[in-house]
């Protein structure tokens, strides 16, 4: 009776995974997770024992003996997508439909009302937000591998503003300058590299520390305005 | 030319005395004057320059006619810098980008009349004073210390010949003797650089005097980059440095320059040099302009503007703005924010939200940089930290390597910013 619902809640949360707003899969800050989920990870992280005897969070961590499977990468993966597992006829139907775990729907399941009587309950709507805030941060999928993200291109497309875009670039103009080695100089990169190049910074698939977190709190369209700026005084 | 000057801001100056002063100051050329040619100063003055295009007026007081950083004077004491490589000149501030730059000393500020005094007897009218004076020491933090000291004990933490005092008293150092160094109470300008101080100066020993050793005495509990700083020497300086915390009586300390000794805890130890790096404040000139409140200056986190005078604005070290280290990255980064403000202000161009970064590398020995950094945003109470990183321990000496070469990059790209 329940699953046409469910599917409904997955289809329009689940399907449109880029573009949903409750599935960011590019944020990584913890404080960003936890204003986006509307928990603590401190107190889910204290909830969670209840949830570890049958739960491992990464699958290296997972023993034969849990009665769930591990979390590892869990927002954004398929439902019922752990090998040898055996998953509840719910669950396989969703699976079956191609639906994705995200956290409209891991709150249904964790309230009861997606697939009743398949997982305990947390009755407390503050205690599923603690646990889902902590779950979500400490099984963040592996960064891509440099080269692998791809920047859609209606980003690229974002016209930015070279006023802001100015404005911003005295940010990196305290260890970049032109023509300079040991810190590369950024003022003449072609337009798309240098746009890739913040957006794989932003999603950690560079390593260097410094300028992840520099572009971890830029928006779209200002790494657009940064490049729109760069380009500008060419 | 200096003469038409000076009638016009005269002229100016009897004006606004009588007339409502917003409505002379949106004929004039808005005047802004900065004080102190450092890291927060030279480049908030720059921008303004820069990004006004002439529009505003800017005025630079600082009495160097060079300006060494501190930052990197650590690596100097280890080898790996000259000491000229650490001085930077005003000249292109004031050739390329039109800045008036004064050498002299400001000594008052009438905040009703909006001038400032200087030494050498003139007075400068501003629209908007930008205070970056750096630090001074507070009187008496060191029991047997004080200024006419400096010599027998340098502090070494403004730059130029304190720093090489210190080089030459390490150099002269007897076979197997002793560096001491007592480290300052939060909060101090550059938190990890009396660590780096420290590494560097064992570098330097194990080349010159590899039997020397070092000892900390310290007030604080824990440090910056503690757990870096500590693997580091143990593997790069094993037996060589020994810290004295505040459990074993390093909060407990005087000294004596005659006598050259470091009394811990009751307990008299003859040194060969002692680094004194006494308790600091906000730079003398921002106590007697008024904004002080405290140790330091008060300011708010949009536009580094002084809580105690909307037409001041404090950076740098010398600002009680929050969450920020003090360091020269933080005060380049507080600059731009404030000159963009400080020219909305003045020219009506537009300002945008501000937002603030820091990034302190320290080297620890050759090829092993090690880094710390944050970002920060404004919210009506302070600077408020965003988000941050720091180097592991146990990484790899590529990694090290890397970060070590990246901070010579920074030098560069931060002195450029400043100086232009
Ligand atoms: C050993 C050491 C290592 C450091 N390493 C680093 C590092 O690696 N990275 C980093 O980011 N920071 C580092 N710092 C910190 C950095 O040097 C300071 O935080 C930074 O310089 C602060 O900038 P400021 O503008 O507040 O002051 P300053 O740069 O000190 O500039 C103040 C200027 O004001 C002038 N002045 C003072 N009073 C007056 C007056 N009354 N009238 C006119 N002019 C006046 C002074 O002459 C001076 O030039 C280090 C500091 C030390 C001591």
């Amino acid at each position: 009776m329940r699953l046409p619902v469910l599917s409904a809640v997955l289809a329009c949360c689940g399907a449109s995974l880029a573009m949903s707003q409750s599935l960011d899969l590019t944020l990584t800050d913890p404080d960003q997770i936890a204003a986006e989920c509307g928990g603590t990870a401190a107190a889910g992280e204290v909830l969670f024992t209840s949830c570890s005897a049958c739960h491992a969070l990464q699958p290296e961590d997972a023993r034969p003996t849990q009665a769930g499977p591990h979390l590892g990468a869990l927002f954004g993966r398929e439902v019922a997508a752990v090998d040898g597992y055996a998953y509840s006829p719910g669950l396989r139907q969703l699976q079956a439909e191609g639906a994705i775990w995200e956290r409209e729907a891991l709150h249904a399941y964790l309230q009861g009302d997606l697939l009743p009587d398949t997982h305990p309950v947390v009755a407390g709507e503050q205690d599923r937000r603690d646990i889902l805030t902590f779950v979500r941060v400490a099984t963040l999928p592996p960064p891509p591998a440099r080269g692998e993200l791809v920047v859609p291109p209606e980003v690229l497309a974002i016209e930015g503003d070279p006023a802001y875009g100015e404005y911003l670039a005295s940010e990196c103009a305290g260890c970049h300058r032109s023509g300079s080695g040991n810190v590369p100089a950024i003022d003449l990169l072609d337009g798309e590299y240098f746009i890739t190049a913040m957006h794989e910074y932003r999603a950690r698939a560079r390593t260097n520390e410094t300028m992840r977190l520099i572009a971890a709190r830029l928006t779209d369209e200002e790494i657009a305005a940064l490049a729109a700026y760069y380009l500008s005084i060419e | 030319m200096s003469f038409d000057r000076r009638q016009f801001i005269g002229a100016t100056a009897a004006l606004s005395a009588t007339l409502a002063a917003p409505m002379v100051r949106a004929q004039a050329r808005p005047r802004v004057v900065v004080v102190g040619g450092g890291a927060g100063g030279a480049t908030a003055a720059r921008y303004i320059a820069k990004d006004s295009d002439g529009a505003i007026d800017v005025t630079l007081i600082e009495p160097s006619r060079a300006y060494y950083t501190c930052f990197f004077s650590n690596l100097y004491l280890g080898g790996f810098r000259e000491i000229d490589s650490l001085a930077h000149s005003y000249g292109t501030l004031a050739a390329d980008y039109g800045i008036n730059v004064v050498h002299d000393w400001a000594v008052g500020v009438d905040r009703d009349a909006k001038t400032v005094a200087l030494a050498g007897g003139a007075s400068l009218p501003y629209d908007r004073l930008i205070l970056s004076p750096g630090i001074d020491f507070v009187d008496g933090s060191v029991a047997g210390w004080d200024l006419s000291a400096q010599n027998a004990m340098p502090h070494a933490y403004k730059g130029g010949s304190q720093t090489e005092l210190l080089k030459a008293q390490v150099m002269a150092m007897p076979e197997g003797g002793t560096f001491a160094m007592v480290a300052p109470p939060n909060p101090y300008r550059c938190p990890p650089g009396p660590y780096e101080r420290v590494s560097m100066v064992a570098h330097l020993l194990k080349e010159v005097n590899p039997t020397a050793k070092i000892l900390i005495a310290d007030p604080k509990e824990a440090f910056s980059k503690q757990g870096l700083f500590e693997e580091g020497w143990a593997t790069h300086y094993p037996g060589m440095i020994e810290r004295v915390g505040p459990e074993m009586g390093g909060a407990d300390i005087s000294v004596d320059p005659q006598a050259m000794t470091l009394t811990i805890d009751g307990e008299a130890t003859p040194v060969d040099v002692c680094n004194v790096i006494p308790a600091m404040k906000a730079g003398r000139i921002a106590e007697i302009a008024g904004v002080t409140d405290g140790n330091w200056a008060p300011v708010n986190a949009a536009d580094l503007s002084s809580k105690i005078d909307p037409s001041i604005h404090v950076l740098g070290d010398s600002a009680a703005q929050g969450d920020m280290p003090k360091s020269g990255f933080s005060a380049n980064s507080q600059a731009k924010v404030c000159a963009n403000a400080v020219r909305g202000a003045l020219t009506g161009s537009t300002v945008f939200p501000a937002r603030f970064s820091n990034t302190c590398w320290s080297l620890i020995d050759t090829d092993d940089g090690v880094k710390v950094g944050a970002t920060y945003e404004a919210t009506e109470e302070k600077i408020a930290r965003v988000d941050g990183f720091i180097s592991q321990t146990g990484e790899s000496a590529e990694l090290r390597a890397a970060t070590y070469q990246e901070s010579i990059g920074w030098y560069d790209g931060i002195t450029a910013d400043m100086f232009g």
